[in-house]
């Protein structure tokens, strides 16, 4: 039997044009792609500095001690910070247009 | 690193979609915590007041709220990331259960081979059309499939991402911390025999047997897959239990034959007419002196027009049919209209067993406990509600 990946019926979208919603998907599913190959290099650094044979199977095989654990969530939560920046309430100040106008 | 199962179906997982599950994790927490006060903060500082501004007052109701929100981005991209990340949720664990299936099932054979519990399918059991029908919390395949334990495997995988350990670590901490307040608000109840009601893979059932050894304890559900699922999981973990296919408004019990019924997150999974049907049968099977636990979302009228809106994204957004409809009950009039009186009737809040001070944990227990935005909302520092009644 083959489980199905996706749930059934017509994906939610929130924007009012709703290429922007796949684009957000698109966004998302990159940035995961793009972590776990974060991970993997974090892994592959991890098992480099701990020099030993066998490199690859024990890059296969790490496992995050606890402070590795907890700098790589310290990361994750950074990676997203970043991501998500642009959604920030802005700080009050003058706008690009404001700015323009004064200079002129 | 994602959590990790501690029971003989678990999956070994490959090393990137490990990775996949951890950025999951985060999202989920990002999106719940960050992004959700980032959310709530551009509410104060300008939906609100530009409301006030052209209605002369605030935002009465939720739906208000959510219309204004609607148009607003923050709301769009919370809403959009959110969903993204439950669907992900799923897609990271689903490759890893389809390529050990064979796997999972041998160990359920293996751990279930000389069981302590028992499990009872019954194919007669017809499963309403919103449980064969529609995902679920968008979980690919839903509650019911054609596999005989896939969509167990599937749901507790996915549940170690999903819920991004505000839980605890083995996702059982809501039976942990009803258990125990059980236990400590009601201590002339020593039950012998305890029913949890829509368990799926009873990862809060477990916990009911731990806190009480010599009590016979029993889960039921409408999902066959599920509740295999649950008793091989049950069994490897070392628990005797009960599980049996059954519908919860049509229960095959003996009157007066339990002293605790539970459910959690169970009744705003039914229509209406099933919930009082439920809470009929509930009493039915319920010993005198017996309690019925529902550990529940908040109804609505508890909380603030912005937190009602908050909590019921999921009634828009996550394939929750009856989610609202429920949350806009009062649960006090509701169980008039089963049989039970409004004296029979208690509700607190608690706050969770595995994050609180033991003490802490004690002393809130024995109180009414606050309603607030923190209350039956996923994120850091949550509190559950319940609703207690208590046959005569």
């Amino acid at each position: 039997m083959t489980l199905p990946m996706q749930a059934a019926g017509k994906r939610s979208h929130f924007f009012d044009n709703e290429g922007t919603d796949h684009l957000l998907a698109m966004v998302m599913e990159l940035s995961s792609q793009l972590w776990v190959i974060r991970e993997r290099l974090f892994a592959l650094e991890s098992v480099m500095a701990r020099s030993d044979e066998e490199l690859l199977r024990k890059v296969e095989t790490w496992e995050a001690s606890p402070a590795e654990a907890a700098k790589l969530a310290e990361m994750r939560k950074s990676f997203l910070s970043e991501l998500f920046r642009t959604l920030d309430i802005e700080r009050p100040g003058p706008t690009d247009e404001e700015v323009f106008r004064k200079a002129g | 690193m994602p959590l990790k199962l501690i029971h003989d179906l678990k999956v070994e997982h490959p090393r990137d979609a490990q990775a996949r599950q951890d950025f999951v994790t985060s999202l989920r927490q990002f999106v719940l915590n960050d992004m959700a006060a980032a959310m709530k903060a551009e509410y104060e500082a300008k939906v609100e007041p530009a409301f006030t501004r052209t209605h002369g007052r605030p935002p009465a109701t939720q739906d208000e709220i959510h219309a204004a929100m609607k148009r607003e981005q923050i709301f769009r991209f919370y809403s959009s990331t959110r969903y993204n990340a439950q669907e992900m949720c799923w897609r990271s664990v689903i490759p890893g259960v389809q390529e050990n299936l064979d796997e999972i099932k041998e160990a359920a054979r293996r751990v279930t081979a000389t069981p302590a519990g028992s499990l009872e399918l019954d194919a007669t059991v017809e499963v309403p059309e919103n449980v064969a029908d529609i995902d679920v919390h968008l979980m690919p395949g839903g509650y019911v499939s054609d596999d005989e334990l896939a969509a167990g495997a599937v749901y507790d995988n996915g549940l170690t991402v999903f819920t991004a350990g505000f839980i605890g670590p083995n996702i059982d901490d809501i039976g942990q911390s009803f258990a125990r307040a059980v236990r400590a608000r009601y201590p002339d109840l020593t039950p012998s025999r305890i029913l949890d009601c829509g368990c799926t893979i009873g990862h809060h059932t477990v916990p009911w047997k731990e806190n009480f050894r010599d009590a016979e304890v029993y889960g039921i559900d409408i999902s066959g897959p599920g509740l295999t699922y649950a008793h091989a999981r049950a069994e490897s973990l070392g628990h005797a239990i009960h599980f049996k296919q059954m519908d919860a408004t049509e229960m095959r019990f003996e009157d007066e034959s339990f002293d605790i019924v539970f459910s959690s997150q169970f009744l705003h999974e039914l229509s209406l007419k099933d919930v009082q049907l439920y809470l009929r049968e509930a009493r039915r099977v319920l010993k005198p002196g017996g309690l019925l636990v529902t550990m529940e979302l908040p109804p609505n009228k508890e909380l603030g027009p912005y937190d009602q809106f908050y909590l019921d994204w999921d009634a828009y957004y996550n394939k929750e049919p009856f989610y609202r409809k429920f949350r806009d009950q009062d649960p006090r009039a509701l169980i008039q209209t089963a049989g039970w009186k409004a004296e029979e009737f208690e509700q607190f809040t608690i706050p969770q067993y595995t994050f609180t001070d033991e003490k802490v944990f004690q002393k809130a227990i024995a109180e009414p406990g606050k309603f607030d935005g923190d209350t039956g909302r996923m994120s850091s520092d949550f509190r559950y509600f319940c609703f207690v009644l208590r046959k005569p």
